[in-house]
């Protein structure tokens, strides 16, 4: 009887693919969320943040920071539109 | 220090309540979201390759001896978050040279199985899950018992006897490998069960991984996977400037308060 082999097969890289049971644990409100939507709190969360090293009042901090995620967006918006455009 | 190990403690330390407030939510809620978005793994400090990486690259978890293990560049900018990300540090040290494939369990094994059984020698192969239960044998074996369903709905019950290995106790998989022979009646033709069982969470949370498990996470996530590293890498740049600003005050002074009244006077 041959003791069980270590060398990598065609069924073990199928277990491995095939392996949905972890698909089963995401939840629900991440499934329908298109990937370009991540970047909204993504920019929230750095603008925030950079203007708050940069400023010290809060009120500075805020309206910077508002004023940065504005721009990241149309920023954003054009890029996706340029690229899109290419890409049609 | 208390910058680097928690976003915002160093600006709650110095009384700056509103901007540590404002570091410590951004920021943790940035790198929560990509360990959720990932199922708690986009974060690993080493990739470890197997011994034949160049022959068998999936050979990490099962191939015996020690593995190459390469810097994760990714955990470079994770890392600053501090505490979040340090088991990870903590995980590649028990991945040391003791965190061997097993050939013996060290305590019999009571779990979920998910993989497929291999008949008369490997001709006929069948997608089962169950339950498994393992214990040592004589020697250098094991013995058993298998008891599930085929991919079909059939009943499947299966004597476990003979060689079998398991995968490093330490593995940045929820999976663990397994691989053992079953009980056949004909000594030419090798049955077999090969597949995984559950690891335990703190066996396997921000440990190092190999590519097979990289392209599995891939695989079952696709682009959320690639998000969720972008998410933990961001949040760890992030605290690098809080670190710099807890140190060495905001990038442009203090010019945006009120002047003082004694300035007004002079």
């Amino acid at each position: 009887m041959a003791p069980p082999t270590v060398t990598a097969t065609k069924s073990r890289t199928m277990i491995l693919t095939n392996n949905d049971r972890h698909t089963n644990g995401i939840h629900s409100w991440t499934q329908p969320m298109p990937t370009i939507f991540y970047a909204i709190p993504l920019s929230v969360s750095i603008s925030l943040v950079y203007c708050a090293t940069r400023y010290e009042m809060p009120s500075c901090i805020f309206r910077s920071a508002a004023a940065m995620f504005v721009k990241i967006l149309i920023g954003m918006t054009i890029i996706y539109g340029v690229l899109s455009f290419f890409s049609w | 220090m208390l910058a680097f190990l928690i976003p915002g403690a160093g600006h709650l330390y110095q009384g700056r309540r509103t901007k540590a407030g404002i570091f410590a939510v951004c920021i943790l809620s940035t790198f929560f979201a990509g360990m959720v978005l990932a199922q708690w793994q986009p974060v690993y400090s080493q990739v470890l390759y197997g011994r034949d990486a160049d022959r068998d690259p999936e050979s990490a978890q099962l191939g015996p001896g020690p593995l190459r293990k390469e810097r994760s560049l990714g955990f470079y900018a994770q890392v600053f978050v501090g505490v979040p990300a340090l088991p990870a540090l903590i995980q590649a040290w028990r991945c040391g040279p003791h965190n061997e494939p097993l050939a013996v369990p060290e305590t019999p094994v009571d779990a979920d199985f998910r993989g497929i059984m291999l008949n008369d020698g490997g001709i006929n192969r069948t997608r089962v899950q169950g339950k498994i239960h393992m214990e040592p044998g004589r020697g250098k074996t094991v013995i058993g018992t298998f008891t599930g369903t085929s991919q079909n709905g059939r009943p499947v019950t299966a004597e476990i006897r003979g060689r079998a290995i398991l995968g490093r106790p330490v593995f940045g998989s929820p999976l663990r490998e397994i691989r053992c022979e079953l009980a056949s009646d004909d000594p030419l033709q090798s049955n077999q069960l090969q597949g995984t069982i559950d690891r335990p969470f703190h066996n396997w949370f921000q440990a190092p991984r190999d590519n097979s498990e990289l392209d599995r996470m891939n695989n079952t996530l696709s682009q959320r996977f690639d998000v969720a590293c972008v998410f933990t890498w961001i949040a760890g740049l992030l605290n690098l400037m809080v670190i710099w600003d807890a140190f060495d005050g905001p990038a442009y002074g203090y010019g945006d308060e009120k002047p003082d009244d004694d300035s007004d006077e002079q």
